[in-house]
């Protein structure tokens, strides 16, 4: 027998009743030393990213998300015990720095699409790519310092990509946001919306800190 | 429950409020969060788990490209 993996957290084992899992399995907690996974029992080796399988695990994690902010594993994580309780043992040290930076906070996300083309094509050179690469990143950290101005005090860390497509430009942000700000913070986004007629918005959260995940892939 | 709260938060209109949060929720669930390497067990008949989370995410996109675009012609 496997376990799924939901997320894992610094906070005590809860007497509140969670939601059913994976393959209608009700979760359970295996402790190591500070951590505590919320996992399931799974049967087989076969995990498809079907939408009751997707909903099942963002369920779990989220009702940890009421409680606290738990690190949340990538879906499909499906781990002998053994396997888990060595991963959060050698793993602790930054699981535990993990936990504490993302502390009192939830995810929130927001899409920025541009009218104009991104740039896209062929480079006759590599400094040509690098100089397009450079001016990539120029416009995330441009976009994202605009969406940004006036919330200080409201997110703690951002994130930013960029997916470059035929015929519009999308910036993705992700924002750790305190939770006591949640709705500033939406208000904020709201207000830019009125103000920036020349770019499209799309708004989601709150969110496991899933954009926020440092950890170290160890075998 | 993540079917029907506000997940998806829609500024952009024209979305399904479960439609949106299953895109947003792949775009986050698919490719970020704690790995435990090698240990990812997850099979779409035989195709690459991060060739459908491109694909996935390629369609979401169209799929706000196309409000886009009506937005646009309706201006």
């Amino acid at each position: 027998m496997s376990l799924y993996v939901y997320c894992v957290t610094d906070e005590p084992d809860s007497d509140t009743p969670l939601p059913p899992g994976l393959q209608e399995r009700m979760p359970r907690i295996v402790s190591e030393g500070l951590l505590n996974a919320a996992v399931s029992d799974f049967d087989g080796k076969d995990l498809t990213p079907a939408k009751e399988n997707i909903f099942a695990h963002e369920r779990v994690i989220e009702a940890f998300m009421d409680r606290s902010t738990p690190l949340p594993f990538r879906f499909g994580t499906v781990v002998a015990e053994a396997t888990l309780r060595e991963f959060l043992d050698k793993s602790a040290p930054v699981l535990l720095a993990d936990l504490e930076k993302v502390r009192g906070c939830v995810e929130m996300g927001v899409k920025v699409m541009f009218a104009a083309p991104a740039e896209t094509g062929a480079y006759r050179s590599g400094t040509e790519f690098l100089k397009a690469k450079r001016r990539l990143q120029d416009f995330q950290r441009e976009t994202a310092g605009w969406v940004e101005a006036g919330m200080e005090g409201l997110i703690r860390l951002t994130e930013v990509s960029f997916v470059p497509i035929s015929t519009k430009n999308i910036v993705t942000i992700a924002h750790l946001v305190l939770r006591d700000h949640l709705n500033e913070y939406k208000s904020h986004i709201e207000a830019l919306v009125l103000e920036r007629t020349d770019c499209a918005f799309l708004r989601s959260g709150p969110w496991p800190p899933y954009s926020f995940i440092t950890t170290p892939r160890l075998g | 429950m993540i079917t029907n709260d506000n997940k998806g938060d829609a500024i952009l209109s024209g979305f399904q409020d479960d439609e949106l949060s299953v895109f947003e929720m792949l775009d986050h669930i698919l490719a970020k969060g704690v790995v435990i390497s090698g240990e990812i067990t997850i099979s779409v008949a035989d195709i690459d788990l991060v060739y459908l989370g491109v694909n996935v995410l390629a369609g979401s996109i169209d799929t706000i490209q196309q409000i886009l675009q009506a937005r646009d012609a309706g201006k």
